[in-house]
């Protein structure tokens, strides 16, 4: 297992700002700062259509800022909300195009897709098409996927948001579950407080676009409950939770 | 339950929809009987194609009010296929038709219920059209050069007769389809001759767009000589509307001369009737077809039986059609002009 | 290594995915219908008796059909030769011109224009000049391929356009380069729309032959068509049209094959995870 100092700093967000569109530019990003520990999940959280997918495809390198920097210590991976699956292929070699991506020969990655498959217990349904499963059983193969491809940093882009509550419950536990075997550095964009509070370590509150953020709370710090409050407080003084 | 009631009303649809096509097949009953003559007879004559030189004497007798004076009205038309003319008038949905005699022969081998009561065109106009840079002087040098057709059989048989009786071998010329552009393919030179066109109406225009060509004339080359023209109508309309027939056909017969003897006035005519008109080749087109429009013993319209019997003996020797057809039986002489008979 | 809690899934049964059911009582019907419209067409053609060169019955029609199966079957080797060279050449140019429209935005205005003008041409007008200029066969060939390669360059543009962002930003985000996400998302991700188009086309390439053959061909059964019409042969005229919408159903039928077969995943089954009591929730 990959040991690191709890200081190193592995995604570094400066003062970036990005405009999209034409007519007339929108300006989505209005001066984000973060600071990612390695080994730590950095929960956002805000309203619908603030920017924070925006915000993730930039520290994965999708999209450039128009001004600011970003530094990013290790290559990403990045988890969407759903169809993140290619329909045609069956869930092992959807697992496996991770590794066949940096040339892993066919019959290993398979092999290892097998193993990540029954990491997040989907053993046996690696020859289904993604259509045959669950949006839950889908999820979880996609996270099977952002394991075989062994990145440092994962994005996670409210990656349980089409599900049910219990099947979200069920995902909470599989991600802690393998973060406690692969420790990678997470950024997980949610619009669930109780989701952020469960899963984080550190939850950034951000505002309605342009978006910057506009309160950070170390979860430890505070404990649950009272990190939950304060973030609902920074959002209604945001004016966006009622 | 439902499934039963919608697939009832598609079989209601169906027969609604497949019964009067059935009902079109039986017989075309003209809803008129010979009765006494009414002051103007009004005809329908459908046209091979769009008004042209071969048309003179009808569109003269039109324009220049012989027709009216005669007490006809006759209607012209353009049909999209010409090969449904003899159908159109065996059903009686045309009055007169124009076809081509052997048609005429073949579609009587079928038992269509129609006659010949007139020949517009005495004489073949199909001919042979060669190039004259293509070292073919006799229709024997078509040996092992490409002829092209439109596709229709019986300019095929032509050819080869022709071939045959210039001491050829026809199995060696060789023969494309070219469909409709017949004369676009000569001036091309993609085939070295073509048959199907006529020397009286693409054999004037070639030669004003400078292509210098060689005509062998059907006739002159072992072809019996036949009416290229016919003017037809369905049994059915014989019988029951004689004197409207009667009376288009003397207003033709009279426009025929007329036109003879006046080219620009069929020059007029023909434009009015045809305002497309290919205006360049028309006159070389009139001064090519007028003179052949009425026969050497000066009946207009008029057919010969024996011709066609000789015709319909060709094209059972050919082919062209599966059984026995008679000549003779094939024309109704009886309401042409008094002169022409 | 601990391994993450399973949670099995109620439903344990195999998927049966791959094998659909046929639904017979669908085929009978399909069937029926157009054998009660003959039926009906014979009883009327029997009682009435419209001539035989107007409209023929049907066993006059099955009956000169097999009198003269064979000149049918030198016909029809014509036809369903340029209908699937025609197809085919439809296929890959279509499929071809759908990559450049999709791939360079530049390359869809400047081709876009002459795509729709090769639309409107009356292939009836352009018959004529191509079997001018070049061998029958291919000038056949050509105007089959003409009339279908429509629908399979929009069905294609369509298909290629129409990824999912998603997907591909997942994908993209671990480091596919454009080409590999061309050949393995784009491409495969278009294949379902681009059989509906080869669909079209499988039939279009049939009328395109016809077309061609009726104009300028002394072979095919749209040659037959027409010289039969000019004879008069009125049921052999209806049998050729009865061997064509045949050529048009089994290329039809092909075309679904082929696309049965290399898309396995649009096989639906049942889903393991079907019996679960969770639905699912949209945002």
């Amino acid at each position: 297992m990959p040991q690191r100092a709890a200081s190193d700093i592995t995604i570094r967000v400066d003062d970036v700002r990005l405009s999209l569109g034409d007519d007339p530019p929108l300006e989505v990003l209005g001066g984000v700062d973060l600071l990612a520990v390695a080994g730590e999940v950095t929960a956002i959280i805000g309203p619908s259509g603030c920017g924070k997918s925006t915000l993730l495809d930039v520290i994965a390198g999708l999209l450039s800022p128009d001004s600011g920097s970003v530094h990013v210590d290790g290559r990403t991976a990045l988890m969407p909300q759903r169809d993140a699956l290619m329909p045609w292929r069956t869930l092992r070699d959807n697992v496996a195009a991770g590794a066949l991506l940096t040339g892993v020969p066919k019959g290993e990655a398979r092999a290892r897709a097998d193993r990540e498959l029954t990491r997040v217990g989907l053993t046996g349904f690696g020859d289904h098409y993604p259509h045959a499963l669950s949006g839950g059983m889908r999820q979880r193969g996609a996270l099977a996927r952002t394991l075989l491809a062994d990145r440092e940093v994962w994005l996670l882009d409210e990656p349980f948001g089409a599900l049910d509550a219990l099947t979200r419950g069920e995902m909470h536990r599989v991600l802690l579950a393998v973060r406690a075997q692969v420790a990678p550095t997470i950024v997980l964009v949610t619009h669930d407080i109780a989701e952020a509070v469960a899963l984080a370590d550190v939850v950034l509150v951000a505002s309605p676009g342009p978006m910057h953020v506009i309160d950070r709370v170390r979860v430890r710090d505070l404990g649950a409950d009272a990190t939950a409050v304060r973030v609902l407080e920074s959002l209604r003084a945001a004016g966006v939770a009622a | 339950m439902i499934r039963i009631r919608r697939s009832l009303a598609l079989v209601v649809v169906g027969a609604a929809v497949l019964t009067p096509i059935a009902l079109t097949g039986c017989g075309g009953d003209s809803t008129g009987t010979t009765t006494t003559a009414a002051s103007v007879e009004s005809v329908s004559l459908a046209l091979d194609w769009y008004a042209n030189a071969d048309h003179a004497g009808i569109e003269t007798a039109i324009e220049e009010g012989i027709a009216a004076s005669a007490g006809s009205n006759i209607t012209t038309s353009v049909p999209s296929d010409p090969t449904t003319n003899l159908t159109q008038a065996a059903t009686g949905k045309k009055d007169l038709v124009i076809t081509y005699a052997p048609e005429l022969l073949i579609a009587r081998a079928k038992g269509i219920p129609v006659k010949a009561v007139a020949a517009l065109v005495p004489v073949p106009l199909n001919a042979i059209i060669a190039r004259a840079d293509r070292g073919i002087t006799t229709p024997k040098d078509l040996e092992g050069k490409t002829v092209g057709i439109a596709g229709v059989p019986s300019d095929t048989a032509l050819l080869d007769t022709v071939v045959r009786h210039a001491g050829g071998n026809p199995s060696k010329v060789r023969t494309k389809v070219v469909g409709y552009s017949l004369a676009p393919a000569l001036v091309a030179g993609k085939v070295d001759a073509i048959i199907g066109g006529y020397w009286n109406i693409e054999v004037p225009d070639l030669v004003r767009k400078g292509v210098p060509v060689k005509v062998f004339r059907l006739e002159a080359n072992g072809v019996p000589i036949y009416d290229e023209l016919v003017i037809a109508a369905g049994e059915d309309t014989i019988a029951s509307r004689p004197e409207a027939i009667r009376r288009a056909l003397q207003a033709i017969a009279t426009g025929t001369g007329t036109a003879r003897a006046n080219p620009s006035t069929a020059r007029a005519a023909l434009i009015k009737a045809n305002p497309d008109i290919a205006k360049g080749p028309l006159a070389a087109q009139l001064a090519a077809t007028l003179p052949v429009l009425i026969p050497a013993n000066g009946k207009a319209l008029s057919m010969d039986a024996a011709q066609w019997d000789v015709l319909a003996k060709w094209m059972r020797k050919n082919g062209l059609v599966k059984t026995d057809v008679s000549g003779a039986g094939a024309i109704d002489t009886s309401l042409l002009p008094e002169g022409s008979r | 290594m601990t391994t993450v809690p399973t949670v099995a899934p109620v439903a344990d049964a195999p998927p049966t995915a791959g094998r659909r059911r046929i639904r017979w009582g669908q085929v009978a019907v399909g069937i029926a219908l157009p054998l009660l419209l003959v039926v009906i067409w014979q009883v009327s053609a029997s009682i009435i008796e419209p001539r035989e060169w107007i409209l023929p019955s049907p066993v006059t029609i099955a009956r000169t059909g097999w009198e003269v199966r064979d000149r049918l079957w030198y016909h029809a080797q014509w036809t369903i030769l340029i209908t699937v060279l025609g197809f085919a050449l439809a296929a890959v140019v279509g499929s071809a011109v759908a990559a450049l429209i999709a791939r360079s935005r530049i390359a869809g205005r400047l081709l876009y224009p002459w795509i729709i003008v090769s639309q409107t041409i009356p292939l009836v007008a352009l018959a004529p000049l191509l079997v001018l200029w070049m061998p029958e066969l291919g000038a056949m060939i050509v105007l089959a391929a003409l009339m279908s390669v429509f629908p399979v360059i929009v069905a294609g543009v369509d298909g290629l356009r129409g990824t999912d962002p998603e997907l591909m930003r997942a994908v993209r985000a671990l480091g596919a380069s454009r080409g590999w996400t061309w050949w393995h998302v784009r491409a495969p991700g278009a294949l379902p729309r681009l059989f509906t188009g080869l669909r079209l086309a499988a039939v279009f390439s049939v009328t395109g032959a016809v077309v061609g053959e009726l104009v300028a061909s002394s072979r095919g059964l749209g040659a037959l068509t027409r010289l039969s019409a000019g004879q008069f042969e009125t049921p052999v005229t209806f049998a050729a049209v009865v061997v064509l919408a045949l050529i048009g159903i089994a290329m039809f039928a092909l075309v679904t094959l082929a696309e049965w077969l290399s898309l396995p995943y649009l096989r639906r089954g049942t889903r393991p995870g079907i019996n679960r009591p969770t639905a699912e929730v949209s945002p």
